[in-house]
């Protein structure tokens, strides 16, 4: 909210220029600077808290809250130790008096599962040439560490609606559950908008891999019942992650990892090297400090991983996706700032200031509104066409197939039985060269949209129709709307809001109005900039939340430093990256990585 | 943080758009109601253009009213009864939602609605109150004088308009505080919550809004609303600290965004809440749904 009036000036004019030429189209150095003032704009008017009257969790007994996180992300802010953690609200990027949630008739309107099957169903797999398969999977490995809206409702009747006729879904009604509500709304919330609560730790804490709360955090490091004792994440004896022992009768193959929900092979591999990478951190750290104790090298260890994480997010996967040369200095100039890498190495960070030296160091701020994950940010992070409907398993060594595989033979289970029968170097290998889906229309994965629920049931979910649906029941407005609140240029028709004549016609014919397009419907459409994976209008929310993410962050600015981490914890955040990562845990895979300028490109195949 | 913009001697204001911060200054003994003539020169302006112009026979409009004023108070929580339609009694006629709901179907015009509006108001305290073009236009100036300071205003002040205008609602108002609150200022929430009403009725899915959703898109708050210092007061919302006669704006329509409802709306569950919240979102409900069940779709 706050913002000078240098910084007003600044955001204001750029917005005038905005009005005849959109930032892509500026010259590198304006439309970096157009960036910031989107930025700012974005900070000031687009950032808002949903709480009314959260509670201060009291002090947990016996640990250093000043210098390790807790596991479920209170105490991060030391003057209100509530925000973010576990179980507090998703924020809001559209003003909150626009984010009631649709009602019938409108809910269903047009009909969820048409849209699934006429626009977003995958009749050819569409891929994205210039990034692999392991984009997806990160992607997903993230979003498991910022945000889950937990068990749906098992209470309130479903959401339910007709499938149209000639559909050959098994049951005539489609039921949804509803988004689990929130159960401790007061009289401050009257009049207020539906509210939902994060049951992850909302910070970039890698919760998905230490959790959410302390019950789950012992269980990763335990192995037999008891604590491990060298401060190491479990790991089976072959290097993989260990068997959930409370998984399914019917699946008794299914990986344990602390968020080990919707898990496939792209996840299992994300789990797997980093738990790897947090043990060789503690290996590293025992010997710097032998004299400290397993607890405190596992909370040292993970301060560094998480780090790691948000440093090969914001200067590797996300310039993948975004490939513009002004994205490609924007994003890196989160970390390492304005002056670049090159400075930081010669110099480090002089100055504790975000713009000419980078994030890391610089000073706390939330800039008016705490901190949290916001229900704008979960839809335009719905990127299931990343995916691909089958994979490809080829042998490192000379590129020869061993496995072909769909996607739904690789949920689960499928994936302890996948890592049984090739190394993992294999499996790396494959994911690195496979091209993952490109985020258009027409590219939804086949399995997700029949994902069996209980098969001798006969229940199925249908993934695509379920993201048309949340959006709505949550509140995200509509394409339209959604642009409008981003003070964005609106289409006034389908050939405004497509450059791809069929798709036009296809929306038309769905929708009839261009502002009753979904958001989802609407960005999977939309013509992107030249470079982007995604669309401009999802671009706006990750320029606000992806610094916003790290800027909030207590361990990622003001103890962002050696004190905290320990010199030897903060040499290892700025000396690696994912190839480091990569290589330390599979390196054979060096010929292959060698000439890869971005471990999120595709791969070249080795020779046969 | 709040803004502060203080030159010693000319000027002392702070600015208050955040949510949670407008509530710990409202709730602040420290700031009241009180306007008088003290502190820097422009604040002495200010104060004494609401003391002039916000008062009927010495006694200021209830909204301006210093917080333990008994009579305020009193006369607020009987309003709060009065006012409930709840409590049975007709707060409006069938032909007044008639007129609304046409209007928020889009017909008719801005100003035909708002003197239906200030006809409800001033009958809510005067069963024989007169809304007529020449009240509403009354009140619309009383309305922009009030919003704050700009150079047009001293021409209505030379030309005598405000005071012939005010000197109206007055009349109109019998020299009735509340009434004269109610048809100059209260009013104009109203009004402008019929006008996003009837941009919202003309949207494709207006049927499927829910009353809470309609109300939190439609429902206005003041555009801002001031408090004076009345002892030295140290904030950790603003640097520096307030010394008496330094005038604090709380601004409602900034903090609406992120705060919609009654509570911003109305200041309710404070003490100085507008006793009319429950007539004012009955009455919109009512409008709400009587445009949709008649037309059909617009």
């Amino acid at each position: 909210m706050a913002a000078n009036l240098f910084e007003r000036l600044f955001a204001a004019s750029f917005r005038r220029i905005n009005r005849w030429r959109v930032w892509h189209q500026l010259p590198f150095v304006l439309s970096v600077a157009n960036l910031a003032a989107l930025r700012i704009d974005l900070r000031r008017r687009n950032l808002f808290d949903t709480e009314t009257s959260p509670q201060d969790p009291p002090p947990p007994a016996n640990f250093d809250v000043r210098h390790c996180r807790t596991a479920d992300g209170s105490f991060n802010d030391l003057s209100k130790p509530w925000m973010g953690m576990v179980g507090t609200r998703f924020g809001r990027n559209a003003p909150l008096a626009e984010t009631f949630g649709e009602t019938p008739p409108t809910l269903y309107e047009p009909n969820p599962r048409l849209i699934s099957r006429k626009l977003l169903a995958r009749s050819k797999f569409i891929e994205a040439p210039s990034v692999s398969v392991l984009l997806p999977a990160w992607l997903q490995f993230m979003v498991h560490d910022w945000l889950s809206h937990g068990v749906n409702d098992k209470v309130n009747p479903p959401l339910c609606f007709p499938v149209p006729e000639g559909d050959d879904w098994p049951t005539p009604e489609m039921t949804i559950r509803r988004t689990c509500p929130d159960s401790q709304r007061g009289p401050a919330d009257e009049g207020r908008p539906a509210t939902y609560r994060n049951t992850a730790s909302q910070w970039w804490d890698a919760s998905q891999m230490y959790g959410s709360d302390l019950g789950v955090q012992h269980r990763v490091r335990s192995s037999n019942g008891g604590l491990l004792p060298d401060g190491k994440l479990h790991l089976d004896e072959t290097g993989h992650l260990p068997l959930d022992p409370e998984a399914a009768d019917d699946d008794p193959d299914q990986e344990f990892a602390a968020v080990n929900g919707n898990w496939w092979i792209g996840l299992s591999t994300m789990h797997t090297l980093f738990t790897r990478e947090h043990n060789a951190v503690v290996d590293r750290l025992h010997i710097e400090y032998p004299d400290k104790d397993g607890e405190w090298l596992f909370q040292k260890a993970r301060l560094v991983v998480a780090a790691l994480l948000v440093k090969i997010h914001a200067t590797e996967w996300t310039p993948a996706l975004l490939q513009m040369p002004t994205l490609q200095y924007g994003m890196r100039a989160t970390w390492w700032g304005t002056l670049g890498q090159a400075y930081f190495k010669a110099f480090g960070r002089p100055l504790h200031n975000d713009l000419l030296c980078g994030i890391p160091e610089s000073p706390q701020n939330h800039y008016g509104v705490p901190y949290s994950i916001t229900e704008e940010f979960t839809a335009v992070y719905r990127l299931h066409s990343l995916i691909p409907n089958a994979f490809s398993f080829r042998q490192l060594r000379d590129d020869e197939e061993l496995l072909s595989c769909t996607l739904e033979e690789l949920f689960a289970g499928g994936t302890t039985r996948l890592h049984r029968k090739m190394p993992f170097e294999d499996v790396l290998y494959s994911l690195g060269t496979s091209f993952c889906g490109a985020p258009v229309l027409h590219n939804y994965p086949t399995d997700l949209r029949k994902l069996p629920k209980n098969i001798n049931q006969g229940i199925y979910t249908d993934l695509a129709a379920t993201d048309i649906l949340r959006d709505r029941e949550r509140g995200v407005p509509r394409y339209c709307a959604f642009r409008r609140m981003l003070r964005m240029s609106v289409p006034k028709s389908f050939a405004e809001l497509t450059d791809n004549e069929q798709w036009r016609r296809e929306l038309e014919t769905i929708y009839g109005d261009v502002e009753r397009v979904d958001l989802l419907t609407g960005t999977l459409a939309e013509t992107k900039p030249p470079g982007f994976a995604i669309s401009d209008t999802a671009f706006r929310i990750f320029i606000a939340l992806a610094p916003r993410r790290i800027k909030s962050d207590r361990f990622l600015t003001d103890d962002y430093t050696p004190e905290v981490y320990t010199p030897a914890g903060i040499d290892w955040v700025e000396g690696n990256g994912m190839r480091e990562v990569l290589l330390r845990h599979a390196p054979s895979l060096g010929p292959v990585l060698a000439d890869v300028r971005n471990s999120f490109f595709p791969w070249p195949r080795s020779a046969k | 943080m709040a803004q502060r913009i203080r030159v010693p001697g000319l000027v002392d204001l702070v600015l208050v758009a955040d949510p949670a911060e407008i509530r710990a200054f409202n709730e602040e003994p420290r700031l009241d109601r009180r306007f008088l003539p003290r502190g820097p020169l422009v604040n002495r302006l200010i104060a004494g253009r609401i003391r002039r112009w916000f008062q009927i026979k010495g006694q200021p409009l209830p909204s301006l009213a210093a917080r333990g004023d008994q009579v305020r108070a009193e006369r607020q929580r009987e309003l709060e009864i009065a006012l409930d339609p709840a409590s049975g009694r007709a707060l409006w006629s069938e032909q007044h939602l008639d007129k609304l709901a046409s209007f928020v179907r889009g017909d008719g015009t801005h100003d035909g609605a708002a003197i239906k509006v200030q006809e409800i108001v001033g009958r809510l305290f005067d069963p024989l109150y007169a809304a007529d073009p020449e009240s509403w236009r009354a009140a619309t100036l009383i309305d922009r004088f009030r919003e704050g300071f700009s150079p047009v205003q001293i021409i209505w002040l030379i030309t005598g308009r405000l005071r012939r205008g005010r000197a109206l609602l007055v009349e109109r108002a019998k020299q009735n505080r509340w009434t004269m609150h109610g048809t100059a200022i209260g009013v104009h929430g109203i009004v402008a919550a019929l006008e996003r009403m009837r941009q919202l009725r003309a949207l494709p899915d207006a049927a499927s809004l829910g009353d809470d959703a309609v109300l939190g898109r439609c429902l206005a708050p003041p555009k801002q609303v001031p408090r004076t210092v009345e002892a030295g007061l140290a904030s950790p919302f603003v640097a520096g600290e307030m010394q008496p006669g330094a005038l604090v704006i709380l601004k409602l329509d900034a903090a609406e965004p992120s705060t919609p409802g009654a509570e911003t709306v109305f200041m309710r569950g404070h003490w100085n809440g507008c006793p009319a919240w429950a007539f004012v979102t009955s009455l919109l409900q009512s409008v709400w749904h009587r445009s949709l069940r008649e037309g059909g779709a617009a």
